[in-house]
């Protein structure tokens, strides 16, 4: 439907000159007034779904909130049955055996013949190499 | 033994030949014409060479060009815009009568183009789009719409600059739908307000999105400084499962109420959406996003190529068509970069980088892509690709109700 046809038979238009085959033509004052409509027409929307979106993200979260702190807190009954490993030498707590050996692995295989020896392996505070990497291969297709 | 007959066929045929049609064809004011399908069979060629060979959005701009070249062709009779296309605004009964009195017979394309006049492709391409896209990072951050909307600003701007430059409100409209860097969206809006500019806008709005990372990154660099351009954004929150499929539902109904026009669009785009993320229409939803999608993007795109004939197409109009989508996505990359260096001002100054801003056109995911390259050329370690695709997706809701907004006005 083309409303400025109906607007030019009702003897009335909203805005600018509708010719005899339905073209419209605005003088800049129209022009002006329709972008500025138009701007705040989609951002009024998008703020609208923002603020909606805010506010379900946050009765989502409280949600499930509760259901979190209800599955933390059994675990504290649980029994212990972790056994506790014993650190090597080089490595930091919590790294394994199987990671010292492909470390030691990879180092062998960038270094090539001859002796070498690792004094410390310690985990970096800050982004890891490997995570690095791996999120570089994983958005080098896009 | 008598060669005149022989000689008469050959005549004949080369006659009624479209070598002939080139060198002579006049139109109905007896100016000559034959040259200008001569030169668009040319343009098509340099079009499937981008698409072929530089791989320029090659999915839409290889069948694009294959239909430029199928009109262009003299005598092969596969597409008849006048029907479509005039002066005079035609109901659907009156178009298809006219299809069906067509000496000869209509064409192959007059009838798939009809998808096109009734507005079915593009909605069904946002079904598909809608099927393939992740609403998680825009549900995790959705300050991500403002930047969906501000990218909208050049659609706006040059809406503005087109009428200066006398086009009529509908035509200065579908050109500015341009910056929405959204194909369907441009197509679907163009095909009901200037579908005699139908042609030029799709090859216009496909050839820039083709060349985003070429034209965002500069005026993403002069807008920011460097340190802007290193800010490490925060994780994203995990969105839940429940989130994403009330999402499209809730989208839908609150678009839909506000801006009718755009419910063609919004609502494909979300059913879609919900197909994916229900996760109980595997069939269907997989169905959408490929075979259904490849099936209307090949009609789409055969049948919007169809209506850049040479008298259509090879006019000043379409000279500065192109001019002023470049200006419409350059606007468009500023307003997003812009509102996200103010965001990130209000915000403290180091929580939002501004580049994530430019993906707030919508081109999925290759403005979201040139974030994450720029960002990384300033620090390495830096992944902005998720946090620019919540803007992306945003962008996409943005140019759709931009649309419905323009289509309320003038449609």
């Amino acid at each position: 439907m083309n409303v400025w046809k109906m607007a030019a038979a009702a003897g009335s238009q909203l805005i600018g000159t509708a010719d005899k085959n339905g073209d419209v033509w605005l003088e800049t004052g129209e022009v002006v007034m329709t972008v500025i409509t138009g701007i705040t027409i989609v951002f009024s929307m998008l703020v609208l779904l923002c603020l909606i979106i805010l506010i379900f993200g946050k009765i989502m979260d409280a949600a499930s909130g509760k259901g979190k702190k209800e599955k933390t807190e059994t675990p504290k009954t649980a029994p212990k049955t972790v056994k506790k490993e014993k650190p090597t030498p080089v490595a930091e707590e919590g790294v394994s055996p199987s990671v010292v050996a492909a470390i030691a692995a990879a180092i062998s295989c960038i270094l090539g013949k001859g002796k070498f020896t690792i004094r410390k392996i310690t985990r970096s505070s800050s982004r890891k190499a490997w995570g690095s990497t791996g999120a570089a291969e994983n958005v080098r297709p896009f | 033994m008598d060669f005149s007959v022989l000689w008469q066929a050959i005549l004949d045929i080369l006659q009624k030949s479209g070598f002939t049609y080139f060198f002579t064809a006049t139109n109905e004011a007896g100016e000559y014409v034959g040259w200008m399908n001569l030169v668009m069979i040319l343009v098509s060629f340099v079009l499937l060479y981008l698409a072929i060979k530089k791989q320029f959005e090659p999915l839409l701009l290889l069948p694009i060009a294959f239909g430029m070249l199928l009109t262009n062709l003299p005598n092969a009779n596969m597409f008849h815009p006048e029907v479509f296309i005039g002066d005079e605004v035609h109901s659907i009964g009156e178009m298809l009568n006219d299809l069906v009195n067509i000496p000869g017979g209509a064409g192959l394309l007059d009838y798939l183009y009809l998808g096109v006049k009734l507005g079915i492709y593009p909605p069904l391409i946002f079904l598909g789009i809608g099927c393939m896209t992740d609403f998680g990072p825009l549900i995790s951050n959705p300050k991500s719409l403002l930047l969906g909307a501000a990218a909208q600003f050049g659609i706006f701007v040059t809406f503005a600059g087109a009428s200066a430059l006398g086009f009529t409100a509908q035509e200065a409209a579908s050109i500015g739908i341009i910056g929405g860097a959204d194909g369907p969206t441009a197509i679907f809006l163009t095909s009901k307000l200037a579908p005699h500019l139908l042609g030029a806008i799709a090859i216009a709005a496909y050839s820039y999105m083709a060349l985003i990372p070429i034209i965002q990154p500069p005026i993403m660099k002069v807008l920011t400084t460097k340190r802007e351009r290193q800010i490490v954004m925060k994780e994203l929150r995990q969105v839940s499962r429940t989130e994403k499929i009330i999402f499209p539902i809730m989208v839908t109904a609150i678009c839909v109420l506000l801006l009718p026009d755009a419910a063609p669009l919004i609502g494909c785009l979300m059913l879609g959406n919900l197909f994916k993320e229900c996760g109980v229409v595997d069939r269907i939803w997989k169905t959408a996003q490929n075979e259904l999608m490849n099936i209307v993007t090949i009609f789409l795109g055969i049948t919007v190529g169809a209506t850049a004939n040479g008298q259509n197409f090879l006019k000043m109009e379409t000279l500065m068509i192109v001019g002023l989508g470049l200006i419409a996505f350059a606007f468009s990359t500023a307003g997003g970069v812009l509102i996200a260096k103010l965001m990130n001002a209000l915000s403290g100054g180091n929580s939002i980088n501004p580049l994530i801003g430019s993906a707030g056109v919508s081109a999925v995911p290759m403005a979201a892509r040139v974030s994450q390259v720029v960002g990384q050329q300033e620090n390495p370690s830096n992944f902005l690709l998720m946090h620019a695709m919540g803007p992306n997706v945003a962008g996409v809701i943005g140019s759709a109700v931009a649309a419905g907004v323009l289509l309320t006005l003038f449609g």
